[in-house]
């Protein structure tokens, strides 16, 4: 039941975030000066923000940009992870070493602290002229080296794991190469456990990007994420709380989609696993 | 021994690390301010040491730091790095401990209630209670709970950190997140320890179900528990950016963001460093427990 609840409503964040110029009734950065903060009403669902910017529209295209960015940092570090982490598991010695001081290192940083250095890191390097690109560009990179360390790490325990198995023993007896050992054999058997990590990473990665924008050092207004929204929301508090409602409410449901679906995966795939592979 | 030489390559590592990627930033200290001539900016500059090659600037830092000095910061002129952290660090060290306690007696509490009230209405209301704690966003939970309990009931002031008072919302609002993790963990090893073959002889010599809960249950779940502490605490120091926004605490946030902002270097390696040592220190000390209360963990 909360597992269908929770499918069915990410599956309407997607869509809404698909075809956001189609759902907002307005564009996320026209200002109207005669209708600034706005409560909730016909013309403006979820009210009008200090420069009368459409809130429920600013929603909707934020939800583009923050489940671009989770999706895409996840699935990058994901790729990454199981290169680096195959490496490392499957022929061990410098790389394996190296790997594991990296994480070590990386591990003794607070992750947020991490993330605001690696995103102005990034700022060093110009892609685009276009802020859009060039802000959503430097979270990227930054979430992605983040992510893909701990990937790395989990898919690196498992082929030890599973490289021991008479399987695999097998296929290499009969002179398989390594890559297609790792493919071939391995990775499916791992599959599993990639699937849930990818499901967790996800709404950990929206969520970061949310974090580093309510700060003020991820992306600018009048770019529109959920982070970007709550930043500007919540400084009127008292006066106005629909703008730091809102963004929050949605951004708190959709992590709960996430994690109801994770968890539901897990439990599916493998009921033993325990929760130790979290971090944040 | 091994383990604070660890230590100390530890630090050196990230020192170095970060001092590298910090002169890759784009932008230099001085550059936001206008009013700053030419020359002045280059006798800043000297004043500084910005102008010495990098890795000049590397071994004198490096050097200091062996000493015990984290320089002087650039924004605020003429005061020390070390200053600005004694000032704001025993407020985010605080927020942080208080946070930490609650979330583990709090968590534990009703981990271990949810295990003995399985199948009941207490359990599932937990089991919810810790999904939205783990999902929910510090910038929603914090404006919530100064919603509700300062502007609506006035019962606690919605800002700042200036006595006993004005802990408890920051607390929660951090502590929400580590407590879910702490119940989800607990519940999930005391629900596996419960049926476990222990557990049956306990009842079977005549315990009751508190004292199957409190004593066994209860002891052979801390030491899951301890292994996630490192995370834990990464996650409390994380949250507390958020949390020191939200309420306006006089913390090291806020210095952390403007240093970034700003180009301050030197303190912003300061913060830097001292985050990385506690979280190490943390995590070492959790290993050290952990091998006390269970020796196979220490191979």
């Amino acid at each position: 039941m909360k597992y269908k609840a929770a499918l069915i409503f990410l599956f309407c964040i997607l869509l809404i975030a698909l075809l956001a110029p189609l759902i907002a009734p307005f564009s996320y950065e026209v200002q109207d000066l005669n209708r600034v903060l706005l409560g909730p009403n016909k013309i403006n669902w979820m009210g009008t923000d200090t420069l009368g910017r459409d809130l429920f529209s600013r929603i909707v295209y934020g939800a583009r940009v923050s489940l671009l960015i989770g999706i895409l940092t996840s699935l990058l570090a994901m790729v990454l992870g199981i290169i680096l982490g195959a490496l490392a598991g499957y022929f061990g010695g410098v790389l394996d070493d190296i790997l594991t001081r990296l994480f070590d290192l990386i591990q003794s940083i607070p992750t947020l602290v991490l993330m605001i250095l690696l995103s102005v890191f990034w700022s060093r390097y110009k892609v685009s002229n276009d802020y859009h690109i060039q802000g959503v560009f430097e979270v990227v990179a930054a979430l992605s080296i983040i992510s893909w360390i701990g990937i790395a790490r989990m898919v690196r325990g498992q082929i030890i794991e599973v490289k021991q198995r008479d399987y695999v023993s097998a296929a290499y007896a009969m002179g398989g190469q390594p890559w297609r050992i790792i493919l071939k054999h391995i990775l499916p058997n791992i599959m599993g456990s990639l699937v849930v990590l990818l499901t967790f990473q996800i709404p950990t990665n929206i969520m970061l990007e949310s974090f580093l924008s309510f700060i003020g050092l991820g992306l600018q207004p009048p770019y529109s994420s959920w982070g970007v929204l709550a930043n500007e929301g919540w400084k009127s508090l008292r006066s106005d709380p629909h703008l730091i409602l809102f963004p929050g409410l949605i951004l708190f449901l959709t992590m709960m989609s996430f994690n109801y679906i994770g968890d539901g995966l897990r439990n599916y795939l493998d009921p033993k696993w325990q929760i130790k592979n979290f971090r944040h | 021994m091994k383990k604070i030489f660890q230590f100390f390559l530890t630090i050196f590592l990230i020192a170095t690390l970060l001092f590298f990627m910090l002169r890759l930033l784009p932008g230099g200290p001085f550059d936001g301010d206008i009013a700053l001539t030419a020359e002045m900016k280059t006798h800043v500059a000297e004043k500084y040491k910005l102008d010495r090659p990098v890795y000049i600037q590397y071994f004198s830092y490096m050097n200091s730091l062996i000493h015990g000095d984290l320089g002087e910061s650039y924004k605020f002129e003429d005061r020390k790095v070390v200053d600005i952290l004694k000032e704001t660090l025993p407020v985010t060290f605080a927020l942080g401990l208080f946070s930490l306690i609650f979330s583990y007696i709090v968590g534990v509490g009703l981990g271990i209630l949810s295990v003995g009230y399985r199948g009941k209405f207490f359990n599932s209301a937990v089991e919810l209670f810790a999904n939205m704690g783990s999902s929910i966003p510090t910038f929603l939970a914090g404006p919530l709970l100064i919603f509700l309990f300062s502007f609506h009931w006035d019962l606690f002031p919605p800002a700042l950190w200036d006595g006993p008072r004005y802990y408890i919302l920051p607390v929660i609002a951090l502590s929400l997140r580590p407590m879910s993790l702490i119940i989800k963990l607990v519940r999930t090893s005391g629900l596996e320890n419960i049926s476990s073959d222990y557990v049956q002889t306990a009842r079977a010599k005549g315990a009751n179900d508190s004292a199957v809960l409190f004593k066994h249950v209860l002891k052979n779940s801390l030491i899951p528990l301890l292994s996630i502490s490192g995370s834990l605490f990464a996650q409390i120091l994380s949250g507390s950016f958020l949390v020191e926004q939200v309420f306006a605490i006089p913390g090291v946030a806020r210095h952390f963001v403007e240093s970034v902002i700003d180009r301050d270097y030197s303190l912003l390696m300061g913060l830097t460093l001292v985050y990385a040592i506690i979280l190490i220190t943390a995590n070492m000390t959790m290993d050290k427990v952990a091998a006390i209360i269970d020796p196979r963990l220490s191979r």
